[in-house]
């Protein structure tokens, strides 16, 4: 039996976290099999994490899934073609528009999920720095680095 | 407004532009069909993880890293690795100089036309949507490969040297673990004239890439003075082998070589030093906790020196049952060479 604590804050919050998985992960199929798995994991957690910041929660276990597949793609990557990476990025069904986005994709998973957080969700960094387990300072900095690299992918790109 | 602030604005803007209308369809408890796919599938590449990350682990610790081996950014290895897998490799489509690199010898294709062309190459790996790693380098030249053939074929050699690893699981001493790169290993991958590929094969810098010069006439290998030593002495048998053209230079590694027959071993010493000159020793030697043997001979006659390296494996990872034959086609291939060199008539007498 699901609380009703429990649904309301699926209900209020599951777009948002569909939408931050998408960004995070690439393909949307992906995200909302990854929300399922974070919700079911914050499900089994709730008495401790309703307490606390279950929405936090749910996006530092949709960070860990990222990094997770990231890894995963990295073993692809080696246990075949170990000298090649994809080039293809028909996969993500992104409109052109979106080359920022796109660019995002080429960080590490913490990197992406900082300028996200920082940015799109507009949470101050000393959030950020919680929900990360890091200090404020490396928000700054990999905030800055990111958004360097991103300059730096667009550069090439065009 | 900074630029960063610009910049991030810009990030929010399209995160927000393409996210509108996304909205989640709802939430199980006990997970769908799909999930569950997933969860088999995150479990088999979690095996696959732990397959991979030993395989590395093990891979790396058997070939131990000699402690004083020359940084890879030196480039002495005519340019190839002289950079990780990420950085910007030097343009070059040709190899310059010889090098061994594990069971190939890789020779300059000294002007032969490339086959595949190499817009022929970059196109085919282009529609596979496969984009070299910026390290990789592509380099022609004409291929010998111990123990399957005699004779050089040219082939394009893709490099890349380090490896990516996948990074540890956090613990509480180090909750946010790096990649993890081993800069000394170096894979390749063949391609033939029919652009099949090589399985990438992948090994430490230093040990098996050794440069040969067999064209230098007369003049000492200064860089490479063990190069010098190859074969000096006499045939030994039996013995533990400890002989390899590193030793003294990078203590610590040691190969073993030979892996003839003590009777072959001394007809072939015979043959060598009969071919003028003097100073050749062949080592025969089976130790069983050395799962590659090589036998190597070096000429240091008046005329051109002239290296020959053969490869083959020893019982530990055939269960003694291909012992005889790989040997004994190590020593097939051998004769071979040296019927090219007339030393076999020797050797069959």
């Amino acid at each position: 039996m699901v609380s009703e604590d429990f649904a309301s804050f699926v209900q209020r919050h599951g777009d948002q976290f569909l939408r931050y998985a998408v960004l995070l992960l690439g393909d949307r199929e992906d995200a909302q099999d990854a929300v399922q798995a974070a919700l079911e994991r914050t499900y089994r957690r709730w008495d401790q994490v309703s307490t606390q910041e279950p929405a936090g929660y749910v996006r530092t276990a949709l960070l860990n899934q990222a990094r997770d597949r990231h890894r995963r793609r990295l073993v692809r990557l080696l246990a075949l073609p170990r000298q090649f990476e994809r080039t293809s990025n028909s996969e993500d069904g992104l409109d052109d528009r979106y080359d920022l986005i796109r660019a995002t994709r080429q960080l590490p998973p913490r990197q992406r999920a900082v300028l996200l957080l920082k940015y799109w969700m507009d949470l101050p960094d000393a959030a950020i720095a919680k929900e990360l387990g890091c200090s404020v300072g490396t928000v700054k900095s990999q905030a800055s680095r990111g958004l360097d690299r991103l300059r730096a992918l667009l550069r090439e790109e065009s | 407004m900074t630029p960063d602030e610009r910049l991030g604005q810009r990030l929010a803007e399209q995160c927000r532009e393409a996210t509108a209308t996304m909205t989640f369809r709802g939430w199980a408890p006990t997970g769908s069909p799909r999930h569950q796919r997933a969860l088999i599938a995150l479990a088999a590449a979690t095996v696959l993880l732990v397959v991979s990350v030993t395989a590395v682990l093990v891979g790396a610790s058997h070939h131990t890293p000699p402690a004083s081996r020359p940084p890879s950014s030196t480039g002495q290895w005519g340019g190839i690795c002289a950079g990780s897998w990420k950085q910007q490799a030097p343009a070059g489509t040709d190899f310059t100089t010889t090098l061994r690199f594990g069971g190939i010898l890789v020779q300059p294709a000294n002007g032969r036309p490339q086959t595949p062309t190499e817009h022929q190459l970059r196109t085919r790996y282009h529609s596979d949507f496969l984009r070299p790693f910026p390290g990789s380098q592509l380099r022609y030249g004409l291929v010998t490969r111990f123990g399957l053939s005699s004779k050089p074929q040219g082939m394009w050699v893709l490099t890349t040297c380090g490896h990516l690893s996948t990074p540890d699981k956090p613990t509480p001493g180090n909750p946010h673990p790096q990649d993890r790169v081993y800069p000394e290993l170096i894979t390749y991958s063949l391609i033939d004239a029919d652009l099949k590929w090589s399985q990438p094969i992948s090994f430490q810098l230093g040990d098996p890439v050794c440069p040969v010069d067999i064209t230098a006439h007369g003049v000492p290998d200064t860089a490479h003075p063990s190069n010098q030593k190859l074969v000096t002495g006499h045939v030994t048998g039996g013995e533990l082998c400890t002989f390899d053209p590193f030793v003294g230079k990078y203590p610590g590694s040691q190969r073993g070589v030979a892996g003839l027959p003590e009777k072959d071993a001394q007809r072939l010493a015979t043959a060598l030093n009969s071919v003028g000159g003097s100073g050749h020793e062949v080592r025969s030697c089976e130790n069983p906790a050395i799962n590659e043997v090589d036998i190597l001979a070096f000429s240091t006659s008046d005329g051109p020196q002239q290296v020959w390296i053969i490869r083959a494996r020893c019982p530990r990872f055939t269960n003694g049952e291909l012992v005889t034959g790989e040997a004994g086609a190590a020593y097939d291939h051998f004769r071979q060479v040296l019927n090219d060199s007339n030393a076999g008539n020797i050797l069959r007498r």
